[in-house]
């Protein structure tokens, strides 16, 4: 049972005193948490969650949707006690455990078995109870005969699994995941999925943030969808759901380019349009895992600038895979319009989401703009040409370019 | 069985709930211990043995600079004994503060993603600096061995005494380390500090090597104490107990204000690291 009663909660912008950042970590910092974008009347302080008020019967899932920057993870983190809400309340029965990023406290110098005790109790387990289950969470995670080597030695796949594993063996009454989804291969996100469909049967609580409508869909009985720190809407999944997705597909590509562009390049370079496999606007698109994707920006500068390099970022799961350029060297652009091309070659992802970002750069006075989340594409492997991104170091060879008129 | 209800709010949750929480999470506190002990000489060809090395390497050189050269008065003991002494309790000071004061934005991706009571990671830290002391305390003992020194029973003291460096370390780290969060000046600060804070101590020089008029400013250092009270019980001499009290008095208040800026630092720790 969880009731969240006028939950608010403000961060405060430009009090963070922090001398010894620089400019640079500033910069990407903003680059990464599009929320501050939120207009706010108070330049220094803004609000992630606005008079959020919510209950969750005891055993009922609770699915939480909303664009990036909705308040989501804010919402969780003050959830799991990471961070105290500015107002208001929340009133829990029982043990609440967070499944916000597996692996966290994971020492890569000690052992497996050593690293199951170590994040076993940051997770909050006791000591007994891990010795009791440690057969288990090996076995679940099928790494017995790695379990003596440090894990530093993994591969990704089984650091993650391990800790996956880990995780899912606290047994909390209630059970917080956001977004694990995104990381692993198909066959580990449907585990998530079993184990969090069994918390969910075995009558707990279970709270699960995603983008993934389907997922959200097949797990939770009831969606509450947050925008702008707000609660929009909440009731029965199917009909936030669908409510949610219209909102979506009622904005283009451009429009969400051009109103989440930030940045102090922002007021000069101007994004006109923003194409995708040469004709499509639309903010979510399906694609073949085997086909490039194109996209295509068209700018309008007010002003004559020096070095400009324009950028496409590529994210998953709220991280940067790669960022491609359209110049390979800065270079000056005229005022009027100008096009960015940018090439996202194929054979990259399997089966994916990923959420493409665009922006640019002013070498000269270091002004940049930037827009994050501003076209969902979901990739599609047809199992013969599907290649195994498992161990993702991946050389990528994307490419841009740039023409002026 | 009714399950235990959490209220999470804007308040600050009182002494007692604080401290009924840091119980139950007690092992975690021997569970990072651990792992910093274990993983402090990995991938080191000389493991442990640096433990051994740091100290007596110090001792060296100071017998010769300060002992030989400079003949610094040692209350009658032989200068390198009387030098070990005062680095046993000094390393175990000084190493456990930086690593306090470095401890939570160290961790940063805990802090930011698990919750549990923040003041378990300094906490968690000193216990390297302990395993040292103890290290060193045994390296005493034999090198007193070899100067013919017997030690003496007042050695069944020295529990108390590291209690009370780990009082003077706790109050002062974790001060240091949530101030850290917001401004890492304090990561150059630190060893900058206690590097001129070593020859304000009785390490290398006795108390009595001050004039009596200004002994007294000696005895505001709450290390002053610890290092002449384990340098006595070490070595069967009279224990200062004025220089004691006065360290343990200092001690708790700097611990009684650590502890308050801690614990009113700690909401922002998720924000602002």
């Amino acid at each position: 049972m969880i009731e969240i009663e006028g939950l608010w909660k403000q961060y405060k912008l430009g009090n963070t005193v922090d001398l010894n950042r620089s400019f640079r970590e500033a910069l990407s910092e903003k680059f990464s948490s599009p929320k501050r974008n939120s207009a706010s009347p108070d330049p220094q302080s803004f609000w992630a969650l606005r008079d959020i008020d919510l209950s969750v019967p005891e055993g009922k899932s609770l699915g939480l949707i909303g664009h990036n920057g909705a308040g989501k993870s804010t919402l969780l983190k003050v959830l799991s006690r990471i961070t105290k809400p500015t107002k208001g309340r929340i009133k829990m029965a029982g043990s609440l455990s967070s499944l916000l990023e597996v692996g966290t406290g994971f020492h890569p110098e000690l052992s497996g078995r050593e690293n199951v005790f170590l994040y076993g109790s940051i997770m909050g387990m006791s000591r007994h109870e891990i010795q009791s289950k440690f057969d288990d969470i090996v076995s679940y995670a099928g790494i017995e005969k790695f379990i003596d080597t440090p894990v530093k030695r993994y591969s990704s796949g089984m650091y993650v699994r391990l800790a996956f594993s880990i995780a899912a063996h606290v047994e909390p009454d209630i059970l917080i995941v956001d977004e694990v989804l995104a990381v692993g291969d198909k066959s580990f996100r449907e585990r998530c999925l079993g184990k969090m469909d069994d918390v969910a049967q075995s009558g707990r609580t279970v709270i699960f943030v995603s983008h993934n409508m389907n997922a959200v869909a097949s797990l939770c009985q009831e969606v509450a969808w947050l925008d702008r720190g707000s609660l929009k809407l909440l009731g029965p999944t199917h009909h936030v759901i669908s409510e949610y997705e219209n909102s979506i597909a009622a904005t283009t590509a451009s429009e969400r380019a051009q109103r989440l562009l930030d940045g102090n390049l922002a007021g000069i370079i101007k994004l006109e349009s923003l194409k995708v496999q040469q004709q499509s606007d639309a903010y979510h698109l399906t694609v073949r895992s085997d086909s490039e994707v194109e996209v295509e920006a068209t700018w309008k500068s007010s002003e004559n600038l020096q070095r400009v390099v324009m950028n496409l970022g590529v994210f998953s799961g709220g991280v940067r895979l790669f960022t491609l350029q359209d110049v390979e060297e800065p270079t000056e652009v005229r005022s009027g319009f100008f096009t960015s091309k940018f090439v996202i070659p194929a054979d990259v992802f399997n089966n994916a989401e990923i959420s493409l970002a665009i922006g640019g750069k002013e070498l000269i006075q270091g002004r940049w703009c930037w827009a994050t989340d501003v076209v969902r594409i979901t990739t599609v492997a047809d199992g013969l040409n599907a290649v195994p991104n498992e161990e993702d170091s991946m050389i990528c060879h994307g490419s841009g370019s740039r023409s002026q008129q | 069985m009714s399950k235990p209800i959490t209220i999470i709010d804007a308040n600050d949750s009182t002494a007692r709930q604080s401290l009924i929480e840091l119980w139950s999470f007690r092992e975690l506190i021997s569970i990072l211990a651990l792992r910093d002990i274990k993983v402090r000489y990995k991938q080191t060809a000389l493991g442990v043995a640096w433990a051994v090395i740091q100290p007596v390497f110090m001792m060296a050189i100071f017998t010769l600079l300060f002992g030989r050269l400079a003949k610094i008065p040692s209350d009658g003991i032989p200068y390198p004994v009387f030098v070990f002494s005062g680095l046993v309790v000094w390393n175990f000071f000084s190493a456990s503060i930086s690593s306090c004061a470095n401890s939570l934005v160290g961790s940063q991706a805990m802090i930011s993603k698990v919750y549990f009571p923040r003041i378990i990671i300094p906490l968690a830290t000193i216990g390297v600096g302990f395993v040292d002391f103890m290290i060193a305390s045994m390296v005493l003992l034999i090198i007193m061995a070899i100067y013919g020194l017997v030690p003496q029973v007042a050695l069944i003291l020295l529990p108390i005494f590291a209690l009370g460096i780990f009082i003077s370390v706790l109050g002062i780290g974790l001060w240091l380390a949530a101030i850290t969060v917001t401004y890492r000046d304090f990561r150059f600060v630190v060893p900058f500090m206690l590097q001129l804070w070593m020859y304000v101590t009785p390490v290398i020089y006795p108390v009595s090597f001050i004039p009596q008029d200004y002994r007294w400013l000696m005895y505001l250092n709450p290390v002053t104490g610890w290092v002449s009270g384990v340098r006595s019980v070490f070595l069967g001499t009279p224990i200062d107990w004025l220089a004691c009290t006065s360290s343990l008095v200092i001690s708790l208040i700097l611990l009684l204000i650590g502890v308050r800026y801690f614990v009113k630092a700690e909401k922002r720790f998720a924000d602002v690291i």
